[in-house]
C-alpha cells in the first residue's frame, strides 16, 4: 500500500513538467513525418509497400525510432525525472520521510519504466494511425486494421523495450550519481553516438547503448543465436546495473 | 530523553572532525534551542539525527530507540525542516503537501489543517515558484507538521520571515509544545530568538557542545558576564576611583564595568557623581552569542 501511495506521489511530481510533452512529441514526430512523406510522394513510397505493406511500413517507421529517437528520449526522460529532486533540493526531505531506501529507489525507477512502456505503446498507436490515415488520403496505399500484423508489432516492441531497459538502468545510475544534469546527458549522448559509429563492429552485440537498435536491425530469422546473446546480455546488464545503482545509493554516507 | 547522542563524532573526511564528542540530551516535551554561529556544526548534528548522514559508530537514540535498525519507526514520528525549504516549485502548495500526505499516509484533511495553521490557505493553489521566501518557509513548516509528529526538528525555521511572521511562528511552536505536548528542536544562530521560546538550550561552537541545560541555567551564566558602558568627563580619574571594587577597563571612549544587578548600576553612578565626576552616558552592553562563548570558555577553564 505504501509503495503504491509513493508511486502516486511520484506521478504528482512530474505534473507540469516537460515529461508528458516530450513523450507526445517524441512518439508522434516520426509517424507524422512518414505520413507526410507517403502522402506527398506516393510515386516513391508506393513501390516500397508493394509486398507486405504493413511490415514495410512498421520497419520504415521503427527504424528511425530505434536508431535515434528512443535512446535520446530515454536519456532525457531519466535525467528529467531525477533532476526534479536535485533542482528543487528535495532529496533531503525525501530521505527524512518514513520510506525505505528500496522504496525511494524503485518508485522513481518504476515511473521511468511505466513512462517508457507508455511511450512505446503510444508510438505503436501513432504508427497505426499514420498508416490508416495515409490509406484514407490515398487509396493506393493498402493499410487496413484487419491486416495489421499485431503479433509481429508486439514482439518487436517487446524486444526493443528489453534492449531499452539497459540504457534506462545505466542512465538512472548516472542521473542519481551526478547532481549536475549536464554530466549524465553528456555521457549518455556520447555513449549512444559512439555506438552508432561502431555499429559494424563485430562485438557491438555487447555494447548496451545499441541494444534497442540491434533488437530492431538484427535479422533473427538468419541469426537466431544473436537473439539469445542479445536477450541474455540485456537482462544481465539491466539487473547488474540496477543492483549496483541501488547498492551505491544504499551505502552512501551522505543522503540528500 | 527523546533525543540522546553518546560521544558523537563526525567528519566529512578523515582530516578535520566537524563534530567532537557531542552528548546531546533533549528531554520529552521541551523546546530545545540549538545555538551556534554559522558553521558550528548545528546542521550536521541535525542531519545525523535524521539519518541523512551515517553516524560513525556512536549511537543516536530517538524515542528510546537506536536509529540504526529503527529508521522508519523513528522517522514516522518526526517532522523536519533542514536548511532551505524543500519544495517542488513547479507545483502549488496543495500539490506539494499531497506528495508528502501520500508518503506519510496521513488523512487528506491534514492538508487543509496545516495550510490553515501556517496561514497559507489563501495561497494554496498558487505555484510555489511565485512564493516569497517567507511563504516558502511557512509551507516547509506545514510539511513538517503534516504527519502530526511527536518531535519537530527545525533548522533555522524563521529564516526569511518578517517580524510579524516570526512572532506568529514562535506562538505556533509555543502552542504546539504546550497544548499538544510536541517536543521541538530549533537551531538558530540568534540568542535572543532562542531566549524567547526555548525551555532548554544547547550551545555548540567549532563542533563542540559548550553548554547544555535549562534556559534559567543559561541566564544565570549570562548574568555573570553582564557589563555596563560608562562615559564621563574624566575617564582616567573614574578608573582610578572604581578600580578597587569594580575592575573597570577602557574600551574605546567608554569604561566597561561588570555588574550583577541594577542596584550596582545606581551605586556606581552615585559614587562617580559624589566624587565630582560628570556622567555623560551609562548603559548596558548587550551580551551576544560571542560573549556567552567567552563566558562559557572562561567558566570551563
Amino acid at each position: 500500500m505504501s509503495f503504491i501511495s509513493n508511486i502516486s506521489a511520484e506521478f504528482i511530481k512530474i505534473k507540469r513538467t516537460f515529461v508528458y510533452g516530450l513523450t507526445v512529441i517524441a512518439t508522434s514526430f516520426i509517424p507524422i513525418i512518414n505520413f507526410m512523406l507517403c502522402a506527398e510522394r506516393p510515386k516513391v513510397m508506393l513501390g516500397k509497400f508493394s509486398s507486405d505493406a504493413w511490415l514495410q511500413f512498421i520497419q520504415l517507421t521503427w527504424k528511425n525510432m530505434a536508431l535515434g529517437v528512443l535512446p535520446m528520449y530515454l536519456i532525457l526522460l531519466t535525467n528529467l525525472i531525477v533532476q526534479i529532486e536535485f533542482r528543487n533540493n528535495t532529496w533531503k526531505q525525501v530521505y527524512t520521510l518514513p520510506r525505505s531506501y528500496k522504496d525511494i529507489f524503485y518508485s522513481k525507477y518504476l515511473i521511468i519504466h511505466l513512462l517508457l512502456i507508455g511511450f512505446l505503446i503510444l508510438f505503436d498507436i501513432f504508427l497505426i494511425i499514420s498508416a490508416i490515415a495515409v490509406s484514407r488520403v490515398d487509396e493506393n496505399y493498402k493499410f487496413s486494421l484487419s491486416d495489421l500484423p499485431i503479433n509481429y508489432l508486439a514482439v518487436l516492441t517487446g524486444r526493443i523495450y528489453l534492449g531499452a531497459c539497459t540504457i534506462s538502468a545505466i542512465q538512472y545510475w548516472l542521473s542519481l550519481k551526478f547532481r549536475n544534469f549536464v554530466i549524465p546527458l553528456a555521457i549518455g549522448g556520447s555513449l549512444w553516438l559512439i555506438g552508432l559509429m561502431l555499429i559494424d563492429w563485430d562485438n557491438i552485440i555487447y555494447y548496451p547503448y545499441m541494444y534497442p537498435t540491434l533488437m530492431f536491425l538484427t535479422d533473427f530469422a538468419k541469426h537466431p543465436d544473436r537473439l539469445n546473446i542479445l536477450t541474455l546480455s540485456a537482462c544481465i546488464t539491466f539487473l547488474f546495473t540496477t543492483g549496483l545503482s541501488f547498492w551505491q545509493i544504499n551505502s552512501q554516507r551522505e543522503k540528500g | 530523553m527523546i533525543i540522546e547522542t553518546c560521544h558523537l563524532d563526525y567528519s566529512y573526511n578523515s582530516k578535520e572532525p566537524i563534530l567532537k564528542d557531542i552528548n546531546l540530551k533533549v528531554p520529552f516535551g521541551s523546546i530545545y534551542g540549538f545555538l551556534g554561529p554559522n558553521g558550528a556544526g548545528k546542521t550536521t548534528t541535525l542531519r545525523l539525527l535524521l539519518s541523512l548522514l551515517k553516524s560513525q559508530d556512536a549511537p543516536i537514540r530517538l524515542f528510546g530507540m537506536e536509529m540504526q535498525g529503527n529508521r522508519l519507526a523513528i522517522l514516522k514520528r518526526i517532522g523536519s525542516l533542514i536548511e532551505s525549504p524543500s519544495l517542488y516549485t513547479h507545483l502549488n502548495a496543495r500539490e506539494n503537501l499531497k506528495i508528502y500526505q501520500l508518503s506519510y499516509e496521513c488523512s487528506k484533511k491534514r492538508i487543509d489543517e496545516v495550510l490553515n495553521i501556517v496561514g497559507l490557505s489563501g495561497a494554496a493553489e498558487k505555484k510555489t515558484k511565485a512564493y516569497s521566501l517567507g511563504m516558502k518557509q511557512r509551507l516547509a513548516i506545514a510539511i513538517a507538521l503534516l504527519n502530526d509528529p511527536d518531535l519537530l526538528i527545525l533548522d533555522e525555521p524563521t529564516n526569511g520571515l518578517d517580524p510579524n511572521g516570526i512572532i506568529e511562528i514562535r506562538d505556533l511552536f509555543k502552542a504546539l509544545n504546550k497544548e499538544h505536548g510536541k517536543t521541538i528542536v530549533i537551531s538558530s544562530h540568534l540568542l535572543p530568538e532562542i531566549e524567547k521560546i526555548a525551555t532548554h538550550v544547547g550551545i555548540i561552537n567549532q563542533g563542540k557542545l559548550l553548554f547544555q541545560g535549562t534556559l534559567p541555567e543559561l541566564q544565570e551564566l549570562k548574568s555573570n558576564g553582564l557589563h555596563i558602558g560608562v562615559e564621563t568627563n574624566d575617564q582616567l580619574r573614574a578608573i582610578d576611583l572604581l578600580k578597587t571594587n569594580y575592575q573597570p577597563t577602557q574600551t574605546g571612549n567608554q569604561l566597561q564595568i561588570s555588574y550583577r544587578n541594577n542596584e550596582q548600576i545606581a551605586a556606581i553612578n552615585e559614587f562617580l557623581v559624589t566624587n565630582g565626576i560628570k556622567v555623560y552616558r551609562i548603559g548596558m552592553i548587550n551580551s551576544d552569542l560571542e560573549d556567552i562563548f567567552i563566558q562559557i570558555i572562561k567558566a570551563s577553564q
